[in-house]
């Protein structure tokens, strides 16, 4: 194509101002709807609602001594276990290749899952900064901090998914995140002292770097061109 | 119009395919090489799953990574390993991908339900596939390949797993899907290639080998092959590609370099024979 058939074909397309990330959010939904954007997730989503119950189940009998630690270590964990079932089914699925050939990628479908994860895991944050929390004070500290570290987690592990394509990536991540939140067992005291003295300013800045983070790795996911997966 | 440029796919220090200059307009092209010979890298970046490391791959003039959903808008892709939800029917699982390819529902149905007509499956439009034979759910492949009814049409081994009157009917389908579209064929299955590519392109050694009609590619080892009922009385070195039954005797078709028609008789080379000579050394 030379330079005036360039200028041509521009002036007949007009200047089209490339999709916002909600535009981009808001077409895909609009194509697909929310049974097929969890198409085939049943069971992925029995297998993390037993699992939930089973962590649940075991939190509640740890004694309540420590409510900023074991606020701050279960904030992702609603999250981490869905992304764990859903996705790694979605990977292991031999579709997965094709689904990536079409309009709307196997990739793009499943940022959207994750906003949605994401949302259900604001709500679970905010029941469990309700529970632990003993006084107003400490529940508005509680919430941001709590917000944020699910957002990082969360963002992380859009990182994780995007930097490779085995599914296994996804469940070393679980792995490591679950290290990372019992190594402050051993500084125990510290580390809930730390938190508890963090300014309420911080603890926000905190939850809304998280979700910047958070939605520049999902809005990496929606647009990306360069992508292998293969 | 398809065109690759110079491509090359580098995996770390292995070298999938060097310098691939290819274009690519209307009519069938079979993808014709041995396993590992780089058909499916090929079909990968055709398919933008993968990307060249050196070289660009262009859609009309515009790079087809540039183009993005634009592209995958064109294209048509039923993989080798063509998963399905197994406790899904065809059509629910054709509503899906229609989805995926931005297709809205009413169009989809009605395009669904002619594809499903075309590929035999009508009638079991609404079974769970999990009851399906391989050549069943392969058909329903080629009908998702074709939802959106693609300018580029990329199939590897579609033919596997079908049987002789379903592969005829596939054979007649691709014939008419390629008048008016790029159709891009892999598979091992020399006489499915030989029937309906209008063009045949070969690697050899990661390289483009030959890109030609089969006619072209057949008559470059005219001359070279023979046929006999007595293989021990062929004293000139010689290459055996394939032998059969004739009533009581065994045929033996076979290469050579040196006119042996003295004691076989001169035969038409056919593309299986173009594959087993030229692949002589990878061919076990």
């Amino acid at each position: 194509m030379n330079k005036d058939e360039s200028v041509k074909y521009i002036l007949s397309q007009g200047l089209r101002k490339p999709p916002n990330f909600w535009g981009r959010i808001l077409k895909i939904h609009r194509a697909l709807g929310w049974r097929l954007i969890f198409w085939d997730l049943s069971y992925s989503f029995i297998f993390a609602a037993v699992t939930i119950v089973g962590v649940v189940t075991m939190v509640r009998h740890v004694p309540a001594y420590y409510p900023y630690s074991s606020a701050f270590g279960l904030s992702p964990v609603l999250f981490m276990v869905i992304m764990f079932f859903t996705e790694i089914s979605q990977r292991a699925c031999s579709l997965f290749e094709l689904t990536q050939t079409c309009r709307y990628t196997s990739r793009q479908v499943a940022a959207l899952r994750c906003m949605c994860y994401s949302g259900v895991g604001v709500v679970f944050v905010i029941g469990v900064s309700i529970f632990s929390a003993e006084s107003v004070s400490q529940f508005i500290r509680l919430l941001p901090l709590c917000l944020g570290g699910m957002f990082l987690c969360a963002a992380i592990e859009l990182f994780v998914m995007r930097l490779t394509r085995s599914k296994w990536a996804i469940a070393c991540f679980s792995v490591v995140w679950l290290f990372a939140s019992a190594t402050p067992v051993f500084f125990l005291e510290y580390w809930e002292r730390f938190l508890s003295n963090v300014p309420i300013f911080i603890t926000i800045a905190f939850a809304a770097a998280g979700a910047t983070v958070f939605l520049y790795q999902t809005n990496k996911m929606l647009s990306e061109e360069n992508y292998v997966i293969a | 119009m398809l065109l690759l440029n110079g491509v090359t796919k580098r995996f770390g220090k292995f070298t999938a395919l060097e310098d691939i200059n290819l274009e690519f307009s209307n009519g069938v092209y079979g993808l014709l090489a041995p396993n590992g010979a780089g058909k499916t890298t090929l079909i990968k970046m055709l398919t933008t799953l993968i990307f060249p490391t050196s070289g660009e791959i262009l859609w009309n003039g515009d790079e087809i990574v540039k183009l993005d959903a634009d592209y995958r808008d064109i294209i048509g892709y039923l993989p080798q390993d063509f998963g399905y939800y197994k406790n899904h029917s065809p059509m629910q699982f054709l509503l899906y991908i229609a989805a995926l390819k931005g297709i809205n529902r009413d169009r989809a149905k009605r395009k669904i339900e002619e594809l499903l007509e075309v590929v035999g499956l009508s009638d079991v439009s609404g079974k769970k596939m999990k009851k399906f034979s391989g050549g069943m759910v392969q058909r329903v492949g080629i009908a998702q390949a074709m939802l959106n009814d693609p300018k580029i049409l990329i199939l590897d081994e579609p033919t596997a797993g079908l049987d002789p009157k379903e592969r005829v009917r596939f054979r007649n389908l691709i014939s008419n899907l390629s008048k008016d579209r790029i159709v891009i064929l892999s598979t091992h299955i020399v006489s499915d290639i030989e029937t309906i590519a209008n063009h045949v392109i070969m690697f050899k050694n990661h390289k483009l080998f030959a890109n030609d009609s089969p006619a072209a590619i057949c008559a470059m080892i005219s001359q070279k092959i023979f046929e006999t009922n007595n293989i021990s009385a062929i004293e000139a070195p010689h290459l055996i590609l394939t032998e059969r039954q004739d009533g009581n005797e065994t045929l033996t078709r076979f290469a050579s370099e040196v006119d042996c028609s003295q004691h076989a008789t001169r035969v038409n080379p056919n593309l299986e024979d173009v594959f087993l000579y030229v692949y002589r050394d990878e061919v076990v």
